[in-house]
């Protein structure tokens, strides 16, 4: 079957050129010169002569082309204007741009957009801001200037910072996500939260260590010294005894005639003489104990008044300051609307300028001034309407965008935003974007006014909670960005409020939050400052409040009752300590002095034996015993 | 044959209007078109000027598509001459009033590649128009036999031809 399709196709083709070919050739032979070209046109005019008036030719050509420039304006322009437009965007912004659609008309100007969303190249997987139809009029003028001049716009169905799918960036493997764009208070609240913990909860479980305690050590010293110095007495008590049991047995074994008696006694009235000696010095140096004794003893007391010195200090706690406690209670509240606000005007500040910039093609760019002094792109007046948080708030914003170029320097106007928002709270927010001198200044306004009841957490939820209900709420936020220096202000005010601390910290709870409560009873408003202060990107935050002195003085209060508790818990543990130490020396000497005195006794009972035995010999021996 | 309509009105717009004169001038304005960088009113105003005009847009068509490539080459010495043009302090006032007029920036005349090679184009376009015409006008007829012995020539031609009888 395709074979035979194939074979009749072949074969007609073939007859077609034959007969073609034929008639060419007759057709050929009859122009062979250049003059035969000039019958051509009477030719066609013969034919157009026959055919009617009209040359067909000549108005369908023109005609076909006509209809191929229309086609290209009416469904090829706004699909290639689309890609244009998303490609300039991304390069303008530096994440991905997105729009559906793009339509426009010529009589006059005007461009609609639909489904614009842009991402934020700061956060990845969130949009800058996205927005159903963004309608345009253009200045016809402009245009034809090549100037792109929006006189009048409109923004339908914006809302911003909502969650996309994908980062939104053009290099996967790279996000730009800002430094100032953190938490701007991130660091001195972590530093503050460890002082807060330090000083409730370690101190709280903080025990009594023997071996750090001077008092303790000097006890064990003692000890080991009474012990030592009753060893050595004995020792030389026993050593006495033994001589002195020597001269016993010495006396009880004299024999023999009165010369050689009289010798041995000499002798042993040597040995005793001796022995009375070294017996009467260890009496003396074992009279001597008790006052030795009390004496360490005396060392032993001052050394635990000095303990007990030394317990106090260490549990002392570090003063809180109202002003870092401030900082530490409204930061995490406060910091992410200044950081909010600062990362939207680092935005404005990383728009590439097109300042006529030479764009990537062949040839060198030779820019000639306007005479009407427009940049590239203008927009006189872009009325905004959405719907989006502010603040924690569901607000519908409205408003308007004016004189936003992208040569502010060469048109010589700043950029004005203008929104209110109604909804959840009432918003006012103005921004002044003035690039038109060489030190840019950017400057913001929002005013926050919440009338509904709130219930706000402060501080952190691991280590102090304050929780502040209130009726009203009102913040004011003004911010000035002069070059790298930024200078700001934000009020923050509620009124009237029922204040609900709460510790996190473990043993310590009840005791001082009782005094937080009783301290936060009085105050029915609250009043905080946060200022802001020093250069891009990292400013400087301090925040004052009257929440902060109040908070101070009833955890303070609370603090030291701990502190004092602690204190007499530990000294009570020391005297405890000492007490049982200091029996147990005591008993330890009585037994051991009573132990050498009884061995004194011993030894002095034996000498006087020993001189019993020898007055009652013959001999005058008596007076050798003479003391 | 209903379905070979579209394409002999198309053959017939290309292969139609093929004097001497209507052949050189569609090459001059194919040369010229071929020569500036695309992607800008000039370069579409050209165009239009070889649709509406009665030159042999099949021609025409061809030698902007060659010359497009021979243009990358001419680059270099097109930048020089049109930023030199451009920068000449004499003509200053004439560009700044003539970018100042409606259209113009559209044109991109301020670009040097897009100046230089238009002017290389128009010099180019005339001595290849009064070049040509002559020697078209002696030989076409002579190309045009050596041409049909090709198979491709001769379909095209006899659709050509055929709708011509139709």
């Amino acid at each position: 079957m395709i074979r035979m399709i194939r074979t009749s196709v072949a074969r007609l083709g073939r007859r077609l050129t034959a007969w073609a070919l034929r008639r060419t050739m007759r057709e050929v032979a009859s122009k062979t010169t250049a003059g035969d070209a000039l019958k051509l046109p009477q030719q066609a005019t013969s034919r157009s002569q026959r055919s009617g008036l009209l040359r067909w030719s000549y108005l369908l050509t023109r005609g076909t082309i006509a209809g191929v420039v229309w086609a290209f304006f009416a469904f090829g322009f706004d699909p290639l204007l689309r890609i244009g437009l998303q490609s300039a965007l991304e390069r303008q912004l530096g994440a991905r741009a997105e729009l559906q659609a793009v339509r426009t008309g010529f009589f006059p100007p005007t461009v609609r957009i639909t489904g614009l969303r842009l991402a934020n190249r700061n956060r990845p997987g969130r949009n800058l801001f996205e927005c159903e139809e963004l309608r345009a009029r253009l200045d016809g003028e402009a245009l034809l200037r090549k100037a792109i001049v929006i006189d009048d716009g409109e923004a339908v169905g914006l809302r911003w910072n909502t969650h996309r799918d994908d980062s939104g960036l053009l290099d996967e493997g790279r996000s730009d996500r800002a430094d100032g764009s953190a938490h701007p208070l991130a660091e001195a609240l972590k530093t503050f939260g460890r002082i807060l913990s330090d000083g409730l909860a370690e101190k709280a479980k903080e025990e009594l260590d023997p071996r750090s305690l001077e008092s303790v050590r000097l006890a064990e010293q003692l000890r080991v010294q009474w012990q030592r110095d009753f060893d050595e007495l004995e020792s030389r008590i026993k050593k006495v005894k033994r001589g002195l049991d020597a001269i016993r047995q010495r006396l009880k074994q004299s024999q023999g005639n009165v010369l050689e008696q009289i010798g041995a006694y000499r002798k042993i009235a040597v040995d005793a003489e001796r022995l009375l000696r070294e017996l009467d010095q260890v009496r003396r140096e074992t009279e001597k104990l008790p006052d030795k004794a009390r004496s360490d003893l005396q060392r032993l007391d001052e050394a635990k008044q000095r303990d007990v010195e030394r317990l106090k200090k260490k549990a002392a706690l570090v003063r809180l300051d109202p002003e870092e406690l401030s900082q530490f209670l409204f930061g995490p509240r406060l910091g992410p609307y200044v950081a909010d606000s600062l990362e939207w005007l680092r935005w404005s500040r990383q728009r590439k300028h097109l300042e006529r910039s030479p764009e990537r093609a062949r040839g060198r760019w030779v820019l000639f001034p306007r005479q009407d002094r427009l940049p590239d792109f203008l927009v006189r007046q872009l009325r905004i309407a959405g719907r989006g948080e502010i603040a924690g708030a569901d607000v519908t914003l409205s408003g308007a965008i004016r004189d936003w170029s992208s040569a502010p320097r060469q048109y010589g106007r700043p950029t004005i935003v203008e929104l209110a928002g109604q909804g959840d709270a009432d918003v006012q927010i103005k921004l002044i974007l003035d690039e038109t001198q060489p030190t840019p200044k950017h400057h913001v306004q929002v005013a926050f006014a919440q009338k509904r009841p709130s219930r706000i957490i402060l501080g952190q939820p691991d280590l102090l909670e304050m929780t502040v209900v209130s009726r009203a709420l009102r913040w004011q936020l003004e911010l000035q960005l002069t070059g790298d220096r930024v200078d700001g202000r934000l009020r923050w005010h509620q009124a009237p409020v029922q204040l609900e601390p709460a510790l996190q910290t473990v043993d310590v709870q009840s005791e001082v939050a009782r005094f937080l409560r009783q301290a936060v009873a009085d105050i029915h408003e609250v009043e905080a400052t946060l200022l802001i202060t020093g250069n891009w990107p990292r400013p400087n935050f301090q925040v004052q409040s009257n929440l902060g002195a109040v908070v101070a003085k009833g955890l303070t209060a609370g603090l030291d009752r701990l502190v004092r508790e602690q204190q007499q818990r530990l000294a009570a543990q020391l005297e405890g300590k000492l007490t049982a130490e200091l029996n147990e020396l005591t008993s330890q000497f009585n037994d051991r002095y009573a132990g050498l005195l009884r061995s004194l006794q011993n030894g002095q009972q034996i000498l006087d034996d020993a001189a019993a035995k020898i007055s009652r010999s013959p001999l005058p021996l008596d007076r050798l015993f003479r003391r | 044959m209903w379905c070979l309509k579209p394409l002999q009105f198309l053959l017939r717009a290309l292969t139609s209007d093929n004097s001497a004169g209507q052949l050189a001038a569609a090459f001059s304005l194919g040369l010229l078109i071929g020569l500036v960088p695309k992607g800008n009113l000039l370069a579409a105003g050209l165009m239009l000027i070889l649709c509406v005009f009665r030159v042999n847009l099949g021609l025409g068509l061809l030698a902007a598509f060659v010359f497009s490539w021979i243009g990358v080459l001419l680059d270099p010495a097109a930048d020089r001459l049109g930023y030199w043009l451009l920068t000449m302090p004499s003509l200053q006032p004439f560009w700044s009033q003539f970018f100042n007029m409606p259209v113009a920036p559209w044109t991109a005349l301020n670009n040097s590649v897009v100046l230089g090679n238009f002017l290389i184009g128009l010099v180019l376009a005339g001595i290849s128009y009064f070049w040509l015409k002559p020697i078209l006008a002696r030989h076409a007829a002579r190309w045009m036999a050596y041409l049909q012995r090709y198979r491709i020539v001769k379909v095209l031609w006899g659709l050509s031809v055929v709708s011509k009888v139709a």
